[in-house]
């Protein structure tokens, strides 16, 4: 009795407290040496340097997704971090209920997030380091300037506790942080992308929290980048999704099925307000007599040099808008068009046209399927997209994707075609279409993509 | 130098105190008789002796029972006129011999007194002149007044006639031999013994063997005989050493366990430090082992406390030895 008595009220050590310290980790290190958790498993170490942290160890789990039972998120990299609540102001430690430990938003339109070694920022001057002195939550406020401010009462949209980020890597000619790339000295123009350095994926193609692997979900023809999870962009779980969460696009064929950060909608005003570089999002039924925000954007194809860096949609093939003429010039991975001419399917809902121009690398013709965008060429409306028709016009030999107008001021005006130069053929078809190649019939000069229009012919 | 006034006191007292005393109802029988002679040391102090002795004769009469030979009585046996001569008398048995069988008495109470400044000096010797022995002799220096000298002298009285006791002695033999013995707290020698000559009474005897419990009692010695005392090894019984080794050795192993478990305690609730979380994990797992060393220690230490705790009472009178206690012997 004695024994047992003195065994009760003996020493022990606070396991508890050992497990709950933070112990940094080298994750370029061999072994990290991070040992094992309670459990004897094996722990990680999570890259939290990735987002201006202190890489620490934390413990293993399997595929990246929320552990709402445990109150931990599974990250990539199989690192179990402790979830948050951002919102929470109750806490006095802050809501990792901590002081080592800050609460990184997972969701700008949610009230998620986990908990990493980093001191969240949700202004610029919360960024103290001169070279990640920007907060991503600029970043988000200038890409979704369409959101009002306040956001309308169905909104979520709380753009703090995000990470700081380095921005102006190509205004400002400086070169990006350890571990990270420019953004747009990696991606085509035609994608938009943000003057921000952003991480590079691992050697196991991992990405903190917010991001996806460019590389490994688009192939290998894709920079091996880490990307913010954007509303319409490419996930695998919602630990990748800053914007919204990881949804199937519900696509019939299961080998072109694409998952991508989507927020649920109601009505085409609440995907509006998204409409930024990265997209014009509609609100897309699910089938559950509700919808999601989605942009055709999506599917647009990966970057490919040749058939075999099309691995993400299962069938589709290189191809090239032009004959390229330098091995690194990129194609992209379309669906081949139906009998080598049409139709297309539509894709995510979307509305799809068959790209008669379209040629393999070495030229030959290899007409490929693509989102029916203002000015391509279609056989019916439902392969354009958004509001857009199908409309002949006398100027061109086919039917373009277009609106209807009456002058050209009418053309910006509507959203799927604001941002290209765009010209209403007043008095044949009354339609917005693109400048209009060499050799078509023009009224003037702003017709032609040539600004020159010489005996109603372009030049 | 006399001070007239303090001898003129002294006499009236004397007087007083004197017919006081012979006012008493006897309580003496006819019985001895005997002669007191107290001589001045100086002529100044002549009438002092005269007073003195008339004092002891008061109180020998009252007291004692005796019959008196008085001083004039005595001195006209002795056939001297003189302070001197009849001093010289009393320093020469033979001469007091004389002296007694002329007056009849066994015994002769003599002595002289003499003044010093305010002290009065005074000593008085019971002789038996049939022996030719001083049985009893008492000097008393006295100051203070003349208060303190009766009083003084009556107490020299009665310790002058205290019948002396005999004295009586105590053997003790023990088996084994060669037990120390101690009377009255004083170390006499080993077993067998014979005391020194004891006054009669209680007396505390303490017999110790060793390895041993000690025997301890209190005996009454009568006046003149020899008391023994013979002790059997019931009487000595073995004290057992291994109980105190035992409790002792434990006691230091709980306190030993303690400093240790309380040690290595302290450590175990250090904070884990290393490099990297698994150079932490093997401080853990280290204070881990501290903690269950300290445990063990705890546990041990408790154990040794009980082991101990159980022989210090078990064993408490072969540890501690007994209460020892004078009782008297049946």
């Amino acid at each position: 009795m004695l024994a047992l008595a003195a065994l009760a009220l003996g020493c022990s050590v606070d396991e508890d407290a050992f497990q709950a310290r933070v112990f940094t980790c080298d994750t370029a290190a061999r072994d990290p040496l991070c040992g094992t958790d309670r459990d004897g498993q094996p722990m990680t170490c999570f890259a939290a340097s990735q987002l201006d942290g202190t890489d620490f160890c934390t413990q293993a789990c399997g595929e990246p997704m929320s552990l709402p039972d445990e109150g931990a998120v599974c990250a990539q990299g199989s690192a179990k971090l402790a979830a948050c609540r951002p919102d929470d102001t109750t806490t006095p430690a802050g809501p990792c209920g901590r002081n080592d430990l800050g609460c990184l938003r997972t969701d700008v339109t949610a009230d998620e997030g986990v908990c990493v070694t980093m001191e969240p920022c949700s202004v610029d001057r919360d960024c103290p380091n001169p070279v990640r002195s920007t907060c991503a939550a600029t970043f988000f406020n200038d890409l979704y300037a369409k959101i009002p401010k306040p956001p309308p009462s169905n909104t979520y949209w709380h753009s703090d506790h995000l990470y700081c980020l380095q921005r102006d890597c190509v205004k400002g000619g400086a070169s990006c942080g350890p571990g990270q790339s420019c953004l747009p000295l990696l991606v085509g123009a035609a994608a938009h992308p943000p003057d921000i350095c952003v991480p590079n994926c691992d050697s196991q193609d991992r990405c903190p929290p917010n991001h996806f692997c460019f590389s490994k979900l688009s192939g290998s023809g894709s920079p091996h980048i880490c990307l913010p999870g954007l509303l319409g962009f490419l996930c695998e779980s919602d630990v990748d999704c800053i914007v919204g969460k990881c949804v199937s696009d519900r696509e019939p064929d299961p080998a072109l099925e694409l998952k991508l950060c989507t927020v649920p909608c109601s009505h085409e005003d609440e995907c509006e307000i998204y409409d930024s570089d990265q997209g014009k999002f509609v609100c897309q039924p699910d089938g559950n007599g509700s919808g999601r925000c989605a942009t055709p954007d999506a599917y647009r194809g990966a970057r490919c040099y040749d058939d075999a860096d099309c691995t993400r949609d299962e069938g589709t093939s290189c191809v090239f808008s032009s004959k390229p003429t330098a091995p690194s010039d990129q194609g992209t991975c379309s669906r081949l068009c139906p009998d080598g001419a049409g139709p297309c399917t539509p894709r995510g809902g979307f509305g799809h046209v068959c790209l008669p121009f379209t040629v393999a690398r070495d030229g030959t013709s290899k007409p490929g399927c693509y989102p029916g965008y203002f000015g391509l060429p279609c056989t019916a409306d439902d392969q354009c997209v958004g509001d857009l028709i199908c409309a002949p016009t006398p100027e061109l030999p086919y039917k373009v994707c277009t609106t209807l107008c009456r002058d050209d001021a009418d053309c910006p005006v509507d959203r799927w075609v604001a941002g290209n130069r765009a010209i209403c053929t007043v008095g044949s078809g009354s339609i917005c279409v693109l400048p209009l190649p060499a050799k078509a019939p023009c009224k003037n000069a702003s017709w032609c993509q040539s600004n020159k229009c010489t005996g109603g012919t372009c030049e | 130098m006399t001070c007239p006034t303090f001898r003129l006191r002294l006499a009236s007292l004397f007087v007083v105190t004197g017919a006081c005393l012979l006012a008493t109802p006897s309580r003496a029988q006819a019985g001895e008789k005997i002669a007191v002679l107290v001589l001045a040391t100086a002529d100044k102090d002549a009438e002092l002796a005269d007073n003195l002795t008339e004092v002891i004769v008061a109180y020998a009469a009252q007291h004692g029972g005796f019959e008196i030979a008085g001083k004039e009585e005595f001195r006209a046996r002795l056939g001297v006129e003189s302070e001197r001569r009849t001093q010289a008398c009393l320093d020469d048995i033979s001469c007091l011999g004389r002296a007694g069988v002329s007056l009849g008495v066994r015994r002769i109470v003599a002595g002289s007194v003499g003044t010093r400044g305010k002290q009065v000096l005074f000593n008085l010797n019971l002789n038996n002149i049939q022996d030719g022995k001083v049985e009893s002799r008492v000097f008393r220096l006295v100051e203070g007044g003349v208060e303190n000298l009766i009083k003084a002298v009556q107490e020299a009285s009665s310790e002058l006639f205290r019948p002396r006791a005999e004295p009586g002695k105590i053997s003790v033999a023990s088996e084994p031999a060669g037990a120390r013995v101690a009377i009255d707290n004083a170390y006499l020698g080993i077993t067998p013994l014979l005391s020194p000559t004891l006054v009669a009474g209680k007396h505390n005897v303490r017999v110790e063997a060793t390895d041993c419990f000690p025997w301890t009692s209190r005996v009454d010695v009568r006046p003149g005989e020899e008391l023994q005392i013979k002790l059997s090894p019931d009487n000595l019984p073995r004290r057992r050493r291994w109980p105190a080794n035992t409790a002792y050795v434990s006691t230091g192993l709980a306190a030993v366990a303690l400093a240790a478990g309380t040690f290595l305690g302290v450590i175990s609730q250090l904070q884990p430090n290393g490099d990297s979380r698994q150079a932490a994990m093997q401080d853990l797992e280290q204070k881990r082992s501290f903690a269950r060393a300290a445990n063990i220690a705890f546990i041990a230490s408790g154990t040794m406390a009980a082991v101990a705790l159980y022989h210090f009472i078990r064993y408490q009178d072969d540890i501690f030895g007994r209460n020892e206690r004078y009782e008297d012997a049946p």
